[in-house]
C-alpha cells in the first residue's frame, strides 16, 4: 500500500466525482489490463469487460477495504475473479472461440511472441501465479491474499511455471520431441 | 530467461484509449455518482432518432457472436435492450440523457445488473446491401441496455418503466445466448 494509493482511496471516498475515480483508474488499469490480458486468454472485448466490471466491483466495495493488502493486490484478486468467470462463460459460449493473446502480437519480436506464447499454455493457476510474481512483482504473501491460496503452493506453483518456460523456451540438445507435446500438462 | 522479454511484458499491452471513458461511464451508471459534463461522456439516447421500427435480423445476429458478458453472481440471463425508433425531445429541446441516467441508476441500485450505451447517430454498414427497410431500420437504433433477469417477462416489465417507452421509442428485447 503506498502512501499515493491511500490518498488516492480516500479522494475518492470523499468526493465519489468523476475526477477521483478517474485518478484511480490511471494509476492501477495499466497492470489489471496486462494481467486480464494474459491470464485469461480471453478475447480483446472480453479483457476490456472484465477490467470493466473489475472497477464496477471495486468502486461498490472500496469503501469497507481497509488496507489490510496493498490496493493493486485487492484489485487483482477482484480481477482474477471476473476473469475465472468469463473463462467459464466463455467456454460455454459456443462462439467463444476467440483470438488470444497469439493472434494479437503478431508483429512483436519473436523471443517475446514465445514468451507469450508459453505463458498462455501454462495451466490457469501457474499462469496467474507466475504473471503475478514475476511480471507485475506481487510477493507470495500478496499472490496469496490475491488467490486465496498459501504461500507454499504459490511458491511451488512459480517454480513449476519456470520450469516447464524453461523447457519449452531453452531448446534441448537431446530433445527431438515437438514443443507442444509439452504444452498443457 | 532473458530478461528483455519480461521487462517488455511489464509494459505492454497497454489499455485502449477507449476504456478509459467506458469504464468511468459504466461506474457512473451503476452508482449514481454525479454525471461527467454533458457533451463528454453522456449515458444514453440520442433524443430524437428517426421514426422507422427496429427490423430485428442481421445487426442483432452480429452482437450474439460478441462474447457473452459473464455473469454475476447469479445464474439469471443477460437481454440486450436495443432502443429504437422516434423519441420525444425534451421540453427545453436538451437530450434526455439524464433521464434515462436516473433510471439506470435508479435499477442499478435494486441490485439488478445493468449496462448500456449511446450509439453515435452515423452508422456504417458491411455486408449484404439491407433492404431500405433494414437500413433504415437499423439506422434508428440509438442506444442499448443489457440487463439481468430471471427471465423473459422479468426483463419485459423492466423495459417498460424505462423512459424510452413512455417518450414513444421502441425496445426491442432479446437475450444473449
Amino acid at each position: 500500500m503506498t502512501h499515493s494509493d491511500r490518498e488516492l482511496v480516500h479522494a475518492f471516498l470523499r468526493a465519489r466525482d468523476e475526477a477521483s475515480f478517474v485518478a484511480l483508474y490511471r494509476a492501477h488499469t495499466p497492470a489489471l489490463y496486462r494481467l486480464a490480458w494474459r491470464a485469461g486468454g480471453l478475447p480483446p472485448d472480453a479483457v476490456d469487460d472484465v477490467v470493466q466490471d473489475t472497477w464496477i466491483r471495486a468502486s461498490q466495495k472500496l469503501d469497507g477495504f481497509r488496507f489490510e493488502s496493498a490496493l493493486r493486490t485487492w484489485l487483482m484478486g477482484i480481477l482474477l475473479r471476473r476473469v475465472q468467470e468469463c473463462r467459464r462463460a466463455l467456454a460455454r459460449d459456443r462462439f467463444g472461440a476467440a483470438p488470444g493473446p497469439e493472434s494479437s502480437i503478431s508483429t512483436t519480436p519473436h523471443l517475446r511472441v514465445d514468451l507469450e506464447r508459453a505463458i498462455a499454455q501454462l495451466p490457469d493457476g501457474m499462469r496467474e501465479v507466475f504473471l503475478l510474481h514475476d511480471v507485475e512483482g506481487l510477493t507470495h504473501e500478496e499472490i496469496g491474499q490475491c488467490l486465496g491460496v498459501v504461500t507454499g503452493t504459490s511458491k511451488s506453483q512459480l517454480f513449476e511455471a519456470r520450469r516447464r518456460l524453461r523447457r519449452w523456451l531453452v531448446p534441448h540438445e537431446h530433445d527431438s520431441s515437438p514443443r507442444r507435446a509439452e504444452y498443457g500438462n | 530467461m532473458e530478461i528483455d522479454p519480461l521487462d517488455a511484458l511489464r509494459t505492454h499491452p497497454q489499455p485502449p484509449p477507449d476504456l478509459e471513458g467506458r469504464v468511468v461511464t459504466a461506474v457512473i451508471a451503476s452508482q449514481g455518482w454525479r454525471p461527467p459534463a454533458p457533451g463528454r461522456r453522456g449515458w444514453l439516447l440520442v433524443a430524437a432518432a428517426a421514426a422507422v421500427f427496429f427490423v430485428i435480423g442481421v445487426s442483432v445476429g452480429r452482437v450474439s457472436k460478441e462474447p457473452v458478458p459473464t455473469t454475476s453472481e447469479s445464474s439469471a440471463a443477460r437481454y440486450m435492450l436495443l432502443l429504437a425508433g422516434e423519441v420525444a425531445p425534451a421540453a427545453d429541446g436538451s437530450s434526455r440523457s439524464e433521464e434515462y441516467g436516473a433510471w439506470a441508476r435508479s435499477v442499478s441500485a435494486t441490485g439488478v445488473f445493468i449496462r448500456g450505451a449511446e450509439l453515435s447517430p452515423v452508422a456504417r454498414l458491411v455486408g449484404a446491401p439491407p433492404m431500405d427497410a433494414l437500413a433504415e431500420g437499423l439506422a434508428t437504433v440509438g442506444g442499448y441496455f443489457i440487463i439481468e433477469a430471471p427471465s423473459e417477462e422479468d426483463a419485459v416489465r423492466l423495459a417498460q418503466t424505462c423512459p424510452h417507452v413512455k417518450h414513444g421509442g421502441t425496445i426491442q428485447i432479446r437475450r444473449l445466448l
